[in-house]
C-alpha cells in the first residue's frame, strides 16, 4: 500500500511548478488491512530536486529524489540513517518486466471544482490499470477514484525543467523496496508519473487500489482493498534552504 | 567473647578508633560511585514466571523490548479549539513530529494519526498518544528523560503518563522524600538525644555510630554489586534501617555504660560490664534482626533479595559498630561522656534513673495480670481486625500526590476518556514450525478465537486478527506471499518472528483489578491448540498475578524461617522455651495490629485527608513484606532489651515479680527513648509524599508505638507474671545445650549486681 502512497506524492511533486522553490503541506489518510493511518505530508521542490517528508506510525522519514544525479535517498530520522539508491540500477530490472503500452490511464472531468489558495482545482475520475503478477498469478493492478488538478495556472509553465527530466528514457521514480519486490508494478507507477506530469498541478487525490482477476490472490486482494487520500492544504513559494535537499549531518550513509 | 572485646577496647581504644577512622575513610572513597553501580530496575519480576517468560520471548525472540509512554495533550488556551480543529491538530503534530525523530521511540499511536475516538476525551478538549519507548538496560528511564525534555509546546500542555512515567515520578519523589526525611530526622535526633541523655557528648555518640554504620554499610553494599544486581532502593534501606538501629543500639550501650559508671567510677570495669550485658544483648539483637531480614533472600524476586541483603548489612553494621567502635570511644571518653551536660536535663536524667514509676507500674500490671492480658489481647485483636478484609493490590499512580505529572495523566484518562487502559495483556505464542506456515497460523487463529470469546475481552490484536473479513485460508495465502502486500509484511514484522508470535489482548477491566488477573488465569488455563507448542501471558495484570502468587507461595515459609531464627536465637540468649514462643506470638499480634491500622488508613482511606494521600483501595504486598521483616526484627529488639534485663535480675537472685519489675524499670526508659528516637526517624519517612514511603514509615512507626506501649508495658509483664517459674524453663536436653553455649558473662555480672543489690 505504501508504494501507492509514495507514487501519489511523486505525482504531486512532478506536477508542481519549478519556477521557484515550492513547499506543500497536506494530509494523507490510508485505510488498509483494517487499519487507518492519518499522517502529515510535506513536499519541497527546487528545480530537479524533491524532498518528501512523512510520519508513518509515529516514525519520521524523508525521501530525497534528485533527478539530475539520478539518486533516490531514503532517510530514517529515528535511526539517523540514509540509504542512497541509483535510479538506473532500480530501473534496469523494472524495465525488463513492464511494457508501457499495457498501461491504461483514463482521466475524465466531473465538472466539480475547489480552490487551493490561488489554484482552481478541477475534479477528474481516474482509472489506472496495469497487468502485473501477484505470486505468479496474472492480475490487473487497478486504481480507481478521483483526482483534483489545477490547469493553466501561472506556476504550471515553470514545471518544464522537472517535466523534462521526468520524460528522460531512464527515468525511474519509486521506492526501492517496491522496485525490488514488484519491479513491474514499480515501473508501471513510474510511467503513471510520467503521463500525469504535464497535465496540471495536483491538489488532491482519493483512490481505491485493488488487484482484479479470477484467481485466489485477486480474490484475497479484493478483501484487502485499500484506500488512499491525499489533500494539500496550503502551498508556499518561499525560498528554501539548500540543507532541505541534503542528508542531515551526522547521519550514517548506506549505499546498498 | 565479650570479656575479650571489653579487654581489647579497654586496652587499645586508640587503635580501634584509628582503625575505624581508616575504614570509614576507605569506605567513603570506595563507595563514592555506588549510585552508578546500582541498577535502576527495581527487580520486581518473578523469575521463570509466565510474565517473566513473556518479557524474555518478546526481547530475545521477537526483538521487542519496549515500554509504553502516554502523552496527554491539553490546550493552553481556549482559542486553540477542540481536538479536531486545525490549530489544535497542528500543535499536537508539531510535538509528535519531534517525537518521530527520537531514536528511542519505536512507534507512536495517536488520535490524529489513527482517528481512533478512544484517544479523544469525551469533551473533545484532550487527546493522547502512546509512544513505545525502547526499554534498554535501565528500564527506559534515560530514554524517558530524553523524551520528556523533547515534548514542549507553547500551544499545548504535554503531560507524560503510563507505568514507566509513574515509576519515574515515584523514584524522583522518593529521592526528595528520603533526603528530606534524613536531614530532618538527623536534626531532630540530635536534639532528642541531648534531651534523652542530658549531655551533649553522650548524645553525639549514637549519631557518630549512625554515620559510621551508614558509611560502612554502603561500602559493603557496593562490594556486593560485583556479584549481583542491586537496585537503588537498597541504598534507602541502608540509610533508614542503619540509622535507626545504630541509634537504638548506641543508646542502649551508652545508657548502660553511664549507669555502670554511676555505680562504679572504674571506667574499665564499667565498660566490661556494659559489654557483657548490653553489648551481648545488642549482639543477639543484631543477629536476630539481621537474620530476620536475611530471610527475605528466600523470596525469588530480586527486589526482596536486595532489601534483605541491604537490611541485613545495615543491621550487622550497626551491631558491629556498636560493640566495637562505640566501646572504644567510651573507653577514651570515660567520665567525660557526661560532659557538656545541660543542667536542667541532667537533673531530669538523674531523677529518671532513680525513679520507680516503671517499677510501680509493672507491679500494678502484674497484680491484674489476667485482666491486663485479656484487655491488651482484646485491644490488639481489635486493632488487627481490619486485616480480615485486607486486599492485596498493585501500587499505581494513585500512590503519588495529585500534583505529580503521571498521576494527573492517570486521573484524566480515568475521568475524561471512554476507555483508556493502555496495559494490554501480552500473549507470546510458540508455534510448531514457522508461525506463518499453515499449522502455526491455524494454532494461532484458534487461540485468538478462544481468547476473544472470554468475558471481558474487547479485542485481540495479532497476526490473524487484522481484518474481520479475512478467514484462516486468507491469512494462509496472505502470509505465504507477504512481499506482495506491503502491509502484510509489516504486520508479520510487528507480530511474529520464526516460531514466535505475539497477541495483544485488550480488556474491559482496569489493569489493576482482580477481574484483569482473573482474565490472565482464564487464558493460562487454556490448553495450547494444535499447532501451538506453548504460550505465555504477560502484561501488567499477569505480572501482578505472578507477583501475588509468588508471595502466597513463599511468605508462609519466610514467616516460619523468621520465627524459627528468632526462637533459636532467643533460646540461646535466655535459656527459655516458653519466652521465645511468647515473644514470637506477641510480636505476631503486635504486627497484626500494625497491619490492621495500615489497612484502616491506606486501604479504607481513613485519615487520608489528614495524612494527605488518596485512598488506595488495596495494600501493596511489597510494603507488607518489608514491614513484616523490619518490624518483627525491631520488636524483637525491644523484647531482647527487656528480657535480658529481667533475666539478669533473676540471676541476681530476685524473685520473678521483682525481677520483672526491676528489669522493666531499668529497660523501660531506654526502650521508650529508643522508640521515641526510632519513631522520629520513621515518622520523618512517613511524612513523604509517596504512599509507599508513607505507609512504610507509618507502619513501622505504629509497630514501634504498639510494641513500646501495649506489648512491652502491658502484655510482657502480665504474661511473665502468669508464666511464673515457667519463664525460664526448658527441657533438660535443651537446657544442657543452653548451658554449654550460654554466654557465662552474666554470672560475673550477677555477682557484681548481687553486691549492688545488697547495697
Amino acid at each position: 500500500m505504501m508504494h501507492v502512497f509514495v507514487w501519489l506524492a511523486l505525482v504531486l511533486a512532478v506536477a508542481a511548478p519549478a519556477r521557484a522553490d515550492l513547499s506543500l503541506v497536506g494530509r494523507s489518510t490510508v485505510n488498509a488491512m483494517g487499519m487507518q493511518g492519518i499522517g502529515q505530508e510535506g513536499l519541497w521542490l527546487r528545480k530537479t530536486k524533491l524532498r518528501r517528508d512523512m510520519i508513518d506510525r509515529g516514525k519520521a522519514y524523508s525521501h530525497l529524489y534528485d533527478l539530475a544525479s539520478r539518486e533516490i535517498t531514503i532517510i530514517d530520522h529515528s535511526l539517523r540513517q540514509a540509504r542512497v539508491y541509483a535510479m538506473s540500477a532500480l530501473n534496469q530490472d523494472a524495465d525488463a518486466r513492464f511494457s508501457s503500452k499495457n498501461l491504461r490511464l483514463d482521466l475524465n472531468p466531473t465538472g466539480r471544482k475547489h480552490q487551493l489558495q490561488g489554484w482552481n482545482c478541477l475534479e477528474n475520475r481516474i482509472h489506472v490499470a496495469m497487468p502485473v503478477e501477484l505470486a505468479g498469478e496474472k492480475v490487473s493492478f487497478e486504481m480507481v477514484g478521483t483526482i483534483w488538478l489545477a490547469r493553466n495556472e501561472p506556476e504550471q509553465a515553470e514545471t518544464a525543467p522537472f517535466v523534462k527530466a521526468v520524460q528522460e528514457p531512464d527515468f525511474f521514480m519509486g521506492i526501492p523496496a517496491l522496485a525490488s519486490k514488484s519491479p513491474a508494478q514499480a515501473k508501471g507507477l513510474s510511467e503513471v508519473v510520467k503521463r500525469l506530469a504535464p497535465l496540471g498541478l495536483l491538489c488532491a487525490v482519493d483512490v481505491e487500489t485493488r488487484y482484479e482477476g479470477a484467481g485466489r490472490m485477486a480474490e484475497l486482494s479484493r478483501k484487502l482493498a485499500s484506500r488512499i487520500a491525499v489533500t494539500y492544504e496550503k502551498y508556499s513559494t518561499d525560498a528554501l534552504k539548500e540543507e532541505v535537499f541534503r542528508i542531515p549531518e551526522g547521519y550514517q550513509v548506506v549505499r546498498p | 567473647m565479650f570479656p575479650f572485646l571489653g579487654g581489647l577496647t579497654g586496652r587499645h581504644p586508640w587503635l580501634i578508633v584509628w582503625l575505624g577512622a581508616i575504614l570509614v575513610a576507605l569506605g567513603s572513597l570506595y563507595s563514592l560511585d555506588l549510585m552508578q553501580r546500582l541498577t535502576l530496575a527495581p527487580g520486581w519480576e518473578v523469575p521463570d514466571s509466565g510474565s517473566d517468560a513473556t518479557v524474555r520471548v518478546m526481547r530475545d525472540q521477537l526483538g521487542r523490548d519496549e515500554t509504553p509512554v502516554i502523552l496527554l495533550f491539553r490546550p493552553r488556551s481556549a482559542e486553540l479549539g477542540d481536538a479536531d480543529s486545525p490549530a489544535y491538530r497542528a500543535a499536537v503534530e508539531e510535538v509528535l513530529g519531534a517525537v518521530a525523530r527520537n531514536a528511542d521511540v519505536r512507534s507512536v499511536l495517536s488520535y490524529h494519526g489513527s482517528g481512533d475516538a478512544r484517544f479523544r476525551s469525551r469533551d473533545g478538549r484532550q487527546v493522547y498518544a502512546v509512544a513505545q519507548l525502547a526499554r534498554g538496560s535501565d528500564e527506559g528511564l534515560a530514554a524517558f528523560e530524553r523524551l520528556r525534555a523533547q515534548v514542549r509546546s507553547e500551544r499545548v500542555e504535554v503531560l507524560l503518563g503510563g507505568e514507566l512515567a509513574t515509576y519515574y515520578d515515584i523514584r524522583a519523589q522518593l529521592e526528595i522524600d528520603i533526603l528530606r526525611a534524613e536531614v530532618l530526622s538527623f536534626l531532630v535526633l540530635a536534639v532528642l538525644l541531648v534531651w534523652v541523655f542530658g549531655s551533649v557528648v553522650a548524645a553525639m555518640l549514637p549519631l557518630i555510630v549512625g554515620g559510621v554504620t551508614i558509611i560502612l554499610s554502603v561500602a559493603w553494599l557496593k562490594w556486593f554489586t560485583q556479584f549481583i544486581d542491586i537496585s537503588v532502593y537498597a541504598a534507602n534501606v541502608v540509610s533508614m534501617l542503619g540509622l535507626a538501629l545504630a541509634i537504638d543500639y548506641a543508646l542502649f550501650i551508652v545508657s548502660r555504660f553511664r549507669e555502670e559508671l554511676a555505680r562504679d567510677p572504674d571506667v574499665h570495669a564499667s565498660l566490661m560490664t556494659t559489654l557483657r550485658t548490653a553489648g551481648r544483648t545488642v549482639a543477639y539483637s543484631g543477629l536476630t534482626v539481621a537474620a530476620s531480614l536475611f530471610c527475605l533472600l528466600m523470596l525469588p524476586q530480586r527486589f526482596f533479595q536486595n532489601m534483605g541483603l541491604a537490611g541485613g548489612i545495615s543491621v550487622a553494621g550497626a551491631m558491629l559498630t556498636s560493640i566495637l567502635l562505640l566501646p572504644a570511644l567510651l573507653a577514651l571518653l570515660g567520665h567525660r561522656v557526661n560532659r557538656l551536660a545541660l543542667p536542667v536535663l541532667a537533673r531530669r536524667a538523674a531523677r529518671q534513673s532513680d525513679g520507680g514509676r516503671w517499677y510501680r507500674f509493672s507491679y500494678f500490671v502484674m497484680r491484674r495480670a489476667w485482666l491486663v492480658l485479656i484487655a491488651t489481647l482484646g485491644l490488639l485483636l481489635l486493632l488487627g481486625a481490619p486485616v480480615l478484609h485486607m486486599v492485596i493490590g498493585p501500587a499505581d499512580s494513585k500512590s503519588l500526590p495529585l500534583s505529580a505529572e503521571s498521576r494527573r495523566v492517570q486521573d484524566s484518562l480515568e475521568q475524561k476518556f471512554q476507555h483508556a487502559d493502555m496495559s494490554p495483556l501480552v500473549v507470546t505464542v510458540h508455534t510448531r514450525g514457522p508461525v506463518q506456515e499453515a499449522a502455526g497460523l491455524a494454532g494461532l487463529h484458534e487461540l485468538t478465537r478462544r481468547i476473544r470469546e472470554l468475558p471481558g475481552v474487547l479485542a485481540v490484536k495479532g497476526l490473524v486478527s487484522i481484518d474481520d473479513k479475512l478467514e484462516l485460508a486468507d491469512y494462509e495465502l496472505l502470509y505465504a506471499y507477504p512481499e506482495q502486500f506491503a502491509m502484510a509484511a509489516e504486520t508479520l514484522a510487528t507480530y511474529a518472528r520464526g516460531e514466535h508470535s505475539v497477541l495483544y489482548v485488550e480488556y474491559a477491566h482496569p489493569h489493576t483489578s482482580p477481574a484483569a488477573r482473573e482474565l490472565v488465569r482464564a487464558i493460562r488455563a487454556m490448553a495450547p491448540p494444535p499447532g501451538v507448542q506453548s504460550f505465555h501471558v504477560g502484561g501488567f495484570p499477569a505480572f501482578h498475578l505472578d507477583y501475588l502468587e509468588s508471595l502466597g507461595k513463599w511468605v508462609p515459609w519466610i514467616i516460619l524461617a523468621i520465627v524459627l531464627v528468632i526462637f533459636v536465637l532467643l533460646f540461646f540468649m535466655l535459656g527459655s522455651v516458653l519466652i521465645p514462643l511468647k515473644a514470637v506470638l506477641t510480636n505476631l499480634l503486635s504486627l497484626s495490629a500494625t497491619f490492621g491500622a495500615l489497612v484502616w488508613v491506606f486501604q479504607d482511606g481513613n485519615l487520608s485527608s489528614w495524612l494527605n494521600f488518596t485512598p488506595q483501595g488495596s495494600m501493596d504486598g511489597t510494603i507488607l513484606v518489608l514491614i513484616f521483616a523490619a518490624a518483627f526484627g525491631l520488636s524483637i529488639d525491644y523484647e531482647v532489651f527487656l528480657l535480658s534485663r529481667v533475666k539478669e535480675m533473676c540471676q541476681h537472685g530476685q524473685d520473678n515479680q521483682r525481677a520483672v519489675a526491676t528489669g522493666i524499670q531499668r529497660s523501660g526508659p531506654i526502650i521508650t527513648s529508643a522508640a521515641l528516637l526510632i519513631g522520629v526517624v520513621l515518622g520523618a519517612f512517613a511524612m513523604g509524599e509517596v504512599v509507599f514511603m508513607k505507609a512504610m514509615g507509618l507502619g513501622l512507626l505504629l509497630s514501634v508505638i504498639v510494641d513500646a506501649t501495649l506489648v512491652r508495658m502491658l502484655l510482657v509483664p502480665a504474661s511473665l507474671r502468669l508464666l511464673g517459674h515457667l519463664n525460664w524453663w526448658a527441657p533438660r536436653p535443651l537446657m544442657r545445650l543452653y548451658q554449654r553455649f550460654n554466654m557465662s558473662e552474666l554470672n560475673s555480672v550477677a555477682a557484681r549486681g548481687g553486691r549492688e543489690n545488697e547495697r
